[in-house]
């Protein structure tokens, strides 16, 4: 009796939360999911309306954005690999040329506070200026995918039916564009299902979460598996790239080699790792925290002691880290491009 | 008749637009260089001095204008953002509206001080996307590490070491310790009709522009260059 009330409870508190942070409109929009912290995003400058997440999905995917009209977002942000570049260690973008960095999977970016592997970017609002900008990426110019917009048979009608009459203007594509990113939300894994009482682990995931516990959640924070800090995790720096990491923003010699500390939910999908794509799979990832460790005068305090893990805990950590899967991010018909691609 | 009409309306019209109405006082922003004055809508000027400078672009931001009587402030302007770029005159003229001085009252309230800022504070640079003159299709906006451009001022002199002594000086920063926001304050005795000038001759003449003749990104270097900046405004009475 007791046991039932208690559920009954947590049931209709579970439904009042969600209530409450959806925003008004009849599809839930934005949801935070049980016991998750508050977004960083500031959504009273930039109110979520159904409309308007549509034509950001629709701008998202829509090569109109690069000066040759061949790459979209798209390109190194696919929704079947948790939107990172399927397969590419450094992502390409028009004519094929190489950028310098591994592109990251995109979720949950309304709990992140800065943005690229070394938060150059500080508002996800400003990110689409850089790839559109980028001579390696999309090559264009926000100036002229007004014009290009503007001029189109489509889009004029669809920013009116979210912003009201009024032109075209950078700052209208830019909040559609995050309006969309913001509904990108992965809360949903086995390791939730399991924080939520309604399923439970394999021993070997179990073994695995205290092992993650132990040696990996100190930066990799639950639930969102990152702390949102910049750290030196060792890597040995990479000579043909010279990337110097967050030192590259503030200058500041304390943050030489330091990235982003990355999530780790869908790590199964959004492979190569590291800001350089450098490994290829979890087992050469482990071993670096194993035995590829080097020392440098900004490597984070917790990884100066080496990390032991026999081959049977690393067989079980990777298990863990596959509980962080979410089918239903990865295969959202919500997030995929829109039915009728323009040209 | 009808066309008298129209002649009257036209005259009318063309005095609102000259002095301004009533309600308002206007604050012209004059760009000189030396004794000539900088007009860059039809075209790059050029000055016949020893440097042989030359000034392609010149824009900058003002913003938080405020008027003060002595210390306190009887006006400040809300959401004051204001794009000024020497190649579109309409640019160059700012309209404060006086019936939000003094509290709400209306009425002429007296003040003997301009306080502006030259450039974006740091909380609007955190502050995502926004509209207007703060737009990023502006061109005011850095892509590729986020923040404004406070000013950018391109153009030849011979102080520039450069191949073709060119200098392109685009001077921003929001972070600690490059910020590179300035104050400026300037006492004034016109009221109604206040002409604030730019005098881009003395801000290149405290340049020492040999190495530096290329900033394009936060740094102390970018700061100081600030600095003389905001040092080169004055107001100029009529
Ligand atoms: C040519 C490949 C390419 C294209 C096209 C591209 N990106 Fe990216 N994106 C990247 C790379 C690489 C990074 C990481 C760069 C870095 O850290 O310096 C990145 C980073 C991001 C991030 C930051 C994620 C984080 O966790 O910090 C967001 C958000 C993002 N991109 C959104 C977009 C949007 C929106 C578009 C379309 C307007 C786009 N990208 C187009 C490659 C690309
Ligand atoms: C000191 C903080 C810290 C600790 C402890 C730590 N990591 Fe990391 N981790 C990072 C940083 C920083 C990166 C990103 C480095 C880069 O981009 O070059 C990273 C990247 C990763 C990646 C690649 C993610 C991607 O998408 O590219 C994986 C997987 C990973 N860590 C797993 C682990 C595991 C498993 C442990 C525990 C054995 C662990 N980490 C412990 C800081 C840490």
């Amino acid at each position: 009796m007791n046991r039932l009330r208690k559920i009954a409870t947590i049931f209709a508190l579970s439904l009042l939360a969600m209530f409450t942070v959806a925003f008004h409109n009849d599809r839930l929009l934005f949801i935070v999911p049980d016991g998750w912290p508050a977004p960083v995003y500031d959504f009273s400058k930039n109110e979520l309306t159904q409309e308007k997440v549509e034509l950001g999905r629709k701008i998202f995917y829509d090569p109109i954005l690069s000066g040759n009209n061949t790459v979209s977002c798209e390109n190194c942000h696919s929704p079947y690999t948790a939107f990172t570049h399927v397969d590419h260690a450094l992502s390409h973008g028009i004519e094929d040329r190489i950028g310098t960095r591994n592109s990251p999977a995109l979720m949950n970016l309304a709990w992140q506070s800065s943005f690229m592997r070394d938060g150059a970017i500080n508002h996800l609002d400003m990110q689409a200026l850089a790839p559109i900008s980028s001579h390696t990426e999309m090559d264009s110019d926000i100036s002229d995918v007004v014009k290009k917009l503007s001029a189109h048979d489509e889009y004029p009608k669809l920013f009116a039916a979210v912003y009201g009459r009024g032109e075209i203007t950078g700052e209208k594509i830019l909040k559609s564009l995050s309006a969309f990113m913001l509904t990108l939300i992965s809360g949903s894994s086995r390791y939730d299902s399991v924080g939520r009482g309604l399923t439970s682990y394999t021993t070997q995931e179990n073994n695995g979460y205290q092992i993650f516990k132990r040696s990996c959640s100190t930066c990799h924070v639950e639930p969102l598996f990152t702390n949102d800090q910049f750290m030196n995790n060792g890597l040995p720096a990479d000579s043909a790239l010279a990337d110097l990491g967050r030192y590259n923003v503030t200058k500041n010699p304390a943050d030489f080699l330091k990235f982003k500390v990355p999530t780790l939910r869908n790590i199964e999908f959004s492979f190569p790792y590291m800001h350089d794509g450098r490994f290829r799979n979890l087992s050469q990832v482990l071993n670096h925290y194993t035995t590829g460790i080097v020392q440098s005068i900004s490597l984070a305090e917790q990884l100066q002691y080496p990390i032991r893990l026999t081959s049977n805990e690393k067989v079980d950590l990777t298990a863990f880290l596959l509980t962080l899967t979410d089918k239903s991010f990865l295969f959202n018909p919500r997030f995929v491009a829109p039915r009728r691609p323009t040209r | 008749m009808r066309n008298l009409f129209a002649i009257v309306f036209a005259v009318c019209m063309a005095h609102a637009k000259a002095t301004a109405n009533d309600s308002e006082i206007v604050l012209n922003i004059r760009c000189v260089y030396g004794e000539h004055q900088i007009d860059l809508s039809r075209g790059p000027f050029q000055a016949n001095d020893e440097l042989q400078t030359q000034i392609d672009v010149l824009r900058f931001y003002l913003s938080d204008i405020q008027l003060l009587q002595n210390d306190s402030i009887v006006y400040r302007e809300p959401n004051s953002f204001h794009l000024v770029d020497a190649s579109l005159t309409g640019s160059m003229r700012i309209l404060v509206d006086k019936f939000n001085m003094n509290g709400g009252k209306s009425g002429k309230a007296p003040f003997n001080k301009i306080r502006f800022s030259v450039g974006i504070d740091s909380a609007t640079n955190v502050g995502g996307a926004m509209a207007g003159d703060l737009d990023p299709t502006r061109g005011m906006y850095w892509t590729w590490q986020s923040g404004y451009i406070n000013v950018k001022l391109e153009g030849k002199s011979k102080k520039s070491s450069a191949a073709a002594h060119d200098f392109q000086l685009h001077l921003g920063g929001y972070a600690e310790p490059n910020n590179s926001l300035q104050i400026v304050m300037i006492r004034t005795k016109e009221v109604n009709n206040v002409t604030i000038e730019l005098d881009v001759k003395k801000f290149i003449d405290a340049v020492n522009m040999g190495e530096n003749h290329h900033v394009m990104s936060p740094s102390l270097f970018a700061v100081l260059l600030s600095k003389f900046f905001a040092d080169a405004f004055s107001v100029k009475s009529q």
